[in-house]
């Protein structure tokens, strides 16, 4: 059997990647806000694997208007697909069927597959399936993605038309529009595949400059289209975009008319009810700021906290250690080898897998939130903030999806169309706080605060503020500024959410973690082992007692200067946040492997105890704020260089996030210090200086408002 | 020579094995950044752009 290549293609949010995942038996991640499917993934049918299927980002138009729009059309246009399944969300044909008549259009098979049909038996309306296939002249098939209903009847119809090559089509425009087509089609014919010439007339009619580079039209082929479209256009007097959207939206009027009847006794359903609260103007924020700090209270000092309590004391603190550690000493092993394998690799690995377990609390509970469908209104909501300051609620979707890992956030600044938008998402997206960041937060929250149960929302929330202060503060220079574009979002119904895919997206946050547990945090134990172990005495390397004369205290006794007026210059702490480069729970390792958790930890959580000998509260949560909004790990960074496609831009973004954590704890640090020891120092001053230079910044006149 | 790798056996032998399973971890990193895989803390099914790292 030939290869046939099947693209899904749809309205963001329809149930493409969940159509996807049933069909191939593959585990893409479904999330139920649009722009998930940023670039196009490919699967093979499980039942087939000569079936060759596309998952395409969600796009509304064939119109190059937005990032996914433009992966799509060109997947479409320059791809030999045998057959496009077009999957439309059953509760809101109408608009749905625009994109279809655009695909049509394509010369391509199209199967039209109704998704989500138990939400519209809920809803008690009405489609006539017959009727809709022989108005649009191709296979209707009804599923539920979800339930994984019918979803095999979508493959049988695909394999049936892709045979029969050609799609007739019957969307005529009457009178001039058609003739213009007509004219266009003549003038364009020789420069365009014949099957797609449709097509493109449409597109030449709707003056659209990317197909119009591409045609390479000479002067007088230009001149005359130019004229048929001026004629069309006076005749109706309407541009011509507007007047194909406008009879397409006439053609689809009638099809709904004839094939689709809506539930009139419909009342408010229960999605509804619970926006009218939860996006409500006053209740919006309160609610979020609520929803968010119960979600790091259990994740962090409930369950996640009695979970990571037996990981460390139970697990490493009375199995794991002490038992190897006598394994060790039975089998004669040398105390260099012992204590590397104790207090480098079990100390440093263990300090970051105790931390595991709220990581996948955490993960767990953004997960629920994301699936049933908070999240995507979260987004609707910052919009009304963001916009205040110049940014759309579009920036905080990468955030959504950085509270993971700031990588994908990071990536996900793509579907922003706007240069200037984009690149302030970029740098601003890592400020909230990642996976990655919560041991740091934990281990300062259960060292120096005693659990306190506000630690982890309130770094939450320092990161939400650091991305308005930015955008304040960004949005008024003139390479930023501008009007933000505008956000529109379809908000997904409510819905329980799905066992299987929380789970899934839970377990694969949390085993990245795991992985890299036992590869990156691992390695940088050892090399740590080694140079907090070993100094150099009388001129020969050799091992030492007190790490204080180690290799490693000499170069962070180097650095610690820098980080002194920040509360946290001693060279364990300075060493730490330098680590935690690599990678930001490194951080809490490298703690792991200095203050020696293997050999306190059977005694309870005496390395916590350590840590705190060496930091105040003021200085812990100084710390914490640095290495909360200070340049991200490497491989964020290697994706911000990615994103960005511009070294200046990367070293500007990095530069400023190091810049903005670092005047931050400052600020903090020294004022702090004023108000609780009434000490005033140069350093005071200077933190004055700055903090009434991020006021001056802040209220200063915006001089590109009207840009 | 001999009665100190005699003596010192099971050190050795640890110490082999774990500077064996340092450079497996080195050498599988070195891999996975030559096929474009960074050491990000998300799975590539839970990014939007995984189809970027993996070209």
């Amino acid at each position: 059997m030939k290869e046939i290549k099947i693209a899904l293609v749809g309205n963001p949010n329809s149930g493409k990647t969940t159509l996807f995942n049933n069909l191939t038996g593959s585990n893409q991640y479904v999330g139920n806000w649009p722009g998930v499917t940023v670039e196009r993934k490919e699967g093979k049918y499980k039942k087939n694997k000569n079936i060759l299927i596309q998952d395409l980002p969600g796009i509304y138009s064939l119109s190059p208007y937005t990032l996914e729009e433009i992966i799509t059309r060109q997947y479409l246009l320059e791809n030999d697909v045998d057959v496009i399944v077009n999957i439309i969300d059953g509760t809101n044909i109408e608009r749905n069927l625009y994109l279809t008549t655009q695909l049509l259009e394509l010369n391509i098979p199209v199967v039209v597959a109704i998704n989500m049909m138990d939400l519209v038996e809920k809803n008690k309306d009405k489609i006539n399936f017959e009727k809709l296939s022989e108005k649009l002249n191709c296979p209707v098939v009804n599923i539920s993605a979800i339930n994984g209903n019918n979803v095999i009847d979508v493959i049988d119809s695909a394999l049936k038309i892709a045979v029969n090559k050609k799609q007739i089509y019957n969307l005529y425009f009457d009178g001039e529009i058609e003739k213009s087509l007509k004219l266009i089609e003549l003038q364009i014919k020789d420069t365009v595949e014949s099957s797609k010439l449709r097509w493109y007339a449409t597109k030449v009619f709707e003056s659209d400059k990317n197909v119009l580079e591409t045609l390479k039209l000479n002067f007088e082929q230009k001149e005359l289209i130019e004229s048929y479209i001026k004629k069309c256009e006076d005749l109706l007097n309407d541009d011509g975009e507007s007047i194909i959207i406008g009879k397409r939206y006439e053609y689809i009027e009638n099809i709904i008319k004839l094939a689709v009847k809506k539930n009139e006794k419909r009342t408010t359903s229960t999605s509804d009810k619970i926006d009218r609260v939860v996006t409500n103007r006053l209740l919006a924020f309160p609610i979020f700021i609520a929803v968010m700090f119960v979600v790091y209270y259990i994740s962090i000092t409930t369950v996640g906290d009695y979970l990571t309590g037996f990981t460390n004391d139970t697990l490493f603190g009375t199995w794991i250690i002490p038992n190897v550690t006598l394994m060790l000493e039975g089998l004669n092993i040398a105390p260099w080898l012992t204590g590397l394998i104790s207090d480098g690799i079990i100390g440093g690995v263990g300090a970051v897998l105790g931390f595991v377990p709220q990581m996948l609390v955490l993960f767990l509970m953004l997960s629920i939130l994301e699936d049933c469908g908070y999240m995507t209104r979260v987004a609707f909501i910052m919009d009304r903030l963001f916009r205040k300051f110049g940014l759309s609620g579009k920036s905080f979707i990468p955030m959504l999806i950085g509270s993971g890992c700031s990588i994908p956030g990071i990536m996900a600044s793509r579907t922003i169309e706007q240069d200037r938008d984009r690149k302030m998402t970029i740098m601003t997206t890592s400020f909230i706080p990642c996976g990655a960041k919560m041991p740091i937060i934990a281990l300062i929250g259960g060292a120096l605060f005693s659990d306190a149960w506000w630690m982890a929302p309130v770094a939450y929330f320092i990161g939400v503020l650091a991305v308005i202060i930015s955008g304040i503060i960004l949005k008024k220079m003139k390479v930023f500024a501008g009007k933000p574009a505008p956000f529109i979002m379809e908000l997904p119904a409510y819905h329980i959410p799905l066992a299987k895919n929380i789970l899934k997206s839970t377990w694969e946050r949390g085993f990245s973690f795991i992985k890299r547990a036992g590869t990156v945090i691992l390695l940088s134990a050892v090399v740590l082992w080694f140079l907090q172990s070993f100094g150099i005495v009388e001129g020969s390397l050799v091992m030492v007692e007190d790490n204080n004369t180690s290799l490693l205290a000499i170069v962070g006794k180097m650095i610690a200067p820098i980080f002194a007026p920040l509360g946290f210059g001693t060279w364990q702490a300075s060493v730490g946040t330098i680590t935690g480069l690599i990678a930001k729970e490194n951080v809490v390792g490298t703690f792991g492997v200095l203050y020696g958790f293997a050999e306190v930890s059977e005694a309870g959580n005496e390395f916590w105890n350590l840590l705190a000998t060496d930091f105040t509260q003021l200085s812990a949560f100084s710390f914490m704020i640095f290495n909360l909004l200070c340049a991200p790990c490497f491989a964020a960074m290697g994706a911000i260089k990615r994103e960005m496609s511009n070294g200046k831009w990367t070293w500007f973004a990095i530069g400023y996030m190091t810049v903005f954590a670092y005047s931050s704890s400052l600020v903090f640090y020294q004022l702090g210090m004023l108000i609780t020891t009434g000490v005033f120092s140069i350093m005071t001053l200077i933190a004055l200086i700055i903090l009434a230079g991020f006021i001056y910044l802040l209220l200063r006149k915006n001089k590109y408002e009207n840009i | 020579m001999i009665l100190y790798v005699i003596n010192n056996f099971s050190t050795i032998s640890l110490a082999l094995l774990i500077t064996a399973g340092l450079l497996g971890i080195i050498v599988k990193m070195k891999c996975d950044r030559k096929n474009g895989k960074s050491s990000c803390g998300s799975s590539c099914s839970g990014c939007p752009g995984a189809k970027t790292c993996h070209k």
